[in-house]
């Protein structure tokens, strides 16, 4: 069925041809709303090896529309004991690695949600930035959760 | 000397086995390495030899003080250095293009570097896929019909304000 005969139907049965507008309408308010809003990013990796040593990711991300940075993460390195250890994440600048403006280092001990970054332009360009806090040889380094921006 | 020089690479060697690094955290693995702060510097200083800047600028020192943001070691992504040595060369000419309300600015030569973007490790490398689609989006698509004010905003949320 092409485009015309989808907008023929649409108009000839009014209650259901309502309908159809609607989620039209929605579908056409969602799509331009998503082209400058921030949504999830799946995101997983490992931390640098047994030391605290910071990672800096080779990946450029872009904010899209303004606001804030946060992240979540169902899995972090662990411990000898099998515990979760703190990850340390960031977010920086691309030209400089240094932290963008209205960010600050995250240490995330669960997988309840963090702001990474508050106030943030669109189309800002950052990178991630990451470390696990404690030192643990022969220990698992992975982490997986979720970025929004 | 041959002692010293054997320690040495023993040494490392077993430094590289105990240093299993990292993957990135998109959505895709490449791989379990790392650049050292010296190489991503040596990295970026080989790329940059690849690309002209604009007129008026200069490359930086390279930014991988090998420290992260609270001061702890830290070491960098593969190919860091080839994605930040051509993001700064991208920088510098879409400033210059965002920006050019002179004559003496050759538009159409800045353009035509702006839109050689998609050569660069830069968009190849670093931008992942949503991003890259948001960055052909919102930023080179309009620019190649004449709409630089994605660039201007790329360039002004992203790029240095000069380049000297």
């Amino acid at each position: 069925m092409g485009p015309s005969s989808t907008k023929a139907k649409r108009w000839s049965v009014p209650l259901s041809g309502l309908g159809v507008i609607g989620v039209i309408m929605t579908m056409t308010l969602f799509g331009a709303a998503s082209a400058q809003a921030a949504s999830d990013h799946t995101i997983s990796g490992s931390t640098f090896s047994s030391s605290e040593a910071w990672y800096y990711s080779t990946n450029v991300r872009t904010k899209e529309g303004a606001g804030n940075i946060t992240a979540r993460f169902s899995e972090r390195p662990k411990l000898g004991n099998g515990n979760s250890d703190l990850l340390k994440f960031a977010v920086v600048e691309v030209n400089s690695n240094v932290l963008i403006p209205g960010a600050s280092i995250q240490y995330f001990d669960s997988s309840t949600s963090r702001t990474l970054a508050t106030n943030v332009p669109n189309a800002k360009t950052f990178r991630n930035a990451y470390a696990r806090y404690t030192t643990c040889n022969n220990c698992n380094h992975n982490f997986a959760g979720v970025e929004r921006y | 000397m041959t002692v010293v020089m054997t320690k040495g690479k023993a040494i490392l060697a077993v430094t590289a086995a105990l240093l299993v690094a990292c993957g990135t955290e998109g959505a895709e693995q490449v791989g379990r390495d790392y650049l050292t702060a010296a190489e991503a510097t040596t990295q970026y200083r080989a790329e940059a030899k690849k690309w002209a800047l604009a007129p008026g600028w200069t490359w930086p020192t390279p930014p991988y003080p090998g420290v992260g943001p609270d001061g702890s070691p830290a070491v960098y992504g593969l190919d860091i250095g080839r994605v930040d040595a051509t993001l700064y060369w991208f920088c510098s000419w879409g400033r210059l293009l965002s920006g050019a309300t002179s004559s003496t600015v050759d538009t159409n030569s800045a353009l035509r570097n702006v839109l050689r973007v998609d050569e660069t490790a830069f968009y190849r490398v670093g931008l992942l896929t949503p991003d890259r689609d948001a960055f052909d989006r919102d930023v080179t698509t309009p620019a190649r019909a004449g709409d630089l004010s994605g660039l201007a905003t790329f360039v002004d949320d992203t790029c240095p304000a000069t380049g000297t």
